[in-house]
């Protein structure tokens, strides 16, 4: 049983040249937390990872505070705009180029264990370099649900 | 991210001589080069070009920040410059770019590249901060003016 039975095929991505926006709207219509980056011929450059998108937001310090409660008020930066970071970003800037990714002829069974091991909620898969799906924990699970119960 | 304990003082220059966004360019990626003792200049500006490219790093109120991901550096390095007239960087509103932050950073590694870009971001978009920066006489007075900055943004 091989990813490719099993594979969201109607995925979205965006091109390293997308403007911050772009990724944006990307992020919020799908819901998902990790987005492909492609060339225009469908090769894969990259993921964005939704908490690197979230710290575009973040003051420094947050990685210092043990207990968020302390923090009683953001103060500036929680009233700052927006106005500069829509025209600095484009999505290579927010990508990850060392991303894990699987065939599609790789098994369920392999995805299943990269997926928990990496402890990533989904993964890009390619056929000769080109993205030709996302595979899920939840993809993976039905896989392996069905296969069990059909033994 | 403090660009206070990022930006070392010897990359910082209050008068660029370019006249021209290419020789802006060649200028900064040769100031971060020195500052930083940084070998693959050629690759360095390269990076820059490409990045340039895809949309420029002109992005209005007097602001230009270069930068790019390059597999030749290992971390993250920041250079910051002023030009006093200022210089055609294709910038979104037209105006002319004064206020340079150059970076780079590996590619293989996106958190610090995002953080600093952020940590301009919410710098620069106040006026008095980029009013004052602009008119900063010295390197000393460049950090006092960043330092005051941050404590108040960031």
């Amino acid at each position: 049983m091989t990813i490719r039975d099993y594979m969201e095929r109607d995925f979205l991505s965006v091109s390293p040249h997308a403007p911050l926006r772009e990724v944006a709207r990307l992020f919020f219509e799908t819901g998902e937390s990790l987005i492909p980056v492609t060339e225009s011929d469908g090769t894969l450059v990259g993921v964005i990872d939704i908490d690197d998108f979230l710290l575009i937001f973040l003051p420094e310090y947050i990685d210092l505070i043990r207990n968020i409660d302390f923090v009683h008020d953001f103060g500036a930066l929680e009233k700052s705009s927006f106005s500069i970071e829509e025209k600095l970003f484009v999505a290579e800037d927010l990508m990850r180029e060392d991303v894990p990714f699987l065939d599609e002829n790789d098994s369920v069974m392999k995805a299943a264990a990269a997926l928990h091991k990496l402890d990533l909620s989904r993964m890009p898969v390619v056929n000769a370099n080109r993205l030709v799906g996302m595979i899920s924990k939840n993809d993976v699970c039905r896989a392996l649900y069905e296969m069990k119960g059909e033994q | 991210m403090k660009l206070s304990k990022t930006i070392k003082k010897s990359a910082i220059r209050l008068q660029l001589r370019a006249a021209t966004k290419g020789e802006a360019l060649e200028e900064l990626v040769d100031l971060l080069c020195s500052a930083y003792r940084l070998k693959h200049r050629k690759e360095i500006l390269e990076a820059i070009l490409q990045r340039e490219k895809k949309q420029s790093t002109g992005v209005g109120m007097g602001l230009a920040v270069p930068h790019a991901k390059t597999p030749v550096v290992r971390k993250l390095y920041v250079a910051f410059a002023s030009h006093r007239n200022g210089i055609d960087f294709d910038s979104t509103d037209g105006e002319k770019a004064c206020l340079f932050f150059i970076l780079v950073s590996p590619r293989d590694v996106s958190g610090p590249h995002i953080k600093a870009l952020a940590s301009i971001s919410r710098l620069v978009k106040h006026e008095e901060f980029r009013k004052v920066l602009l008119s900063c006489p010295d390197e000393k007075s460049f950090f006092d003016l960043v330092k005051k900055a941050e404590a108040k943004y960031l």
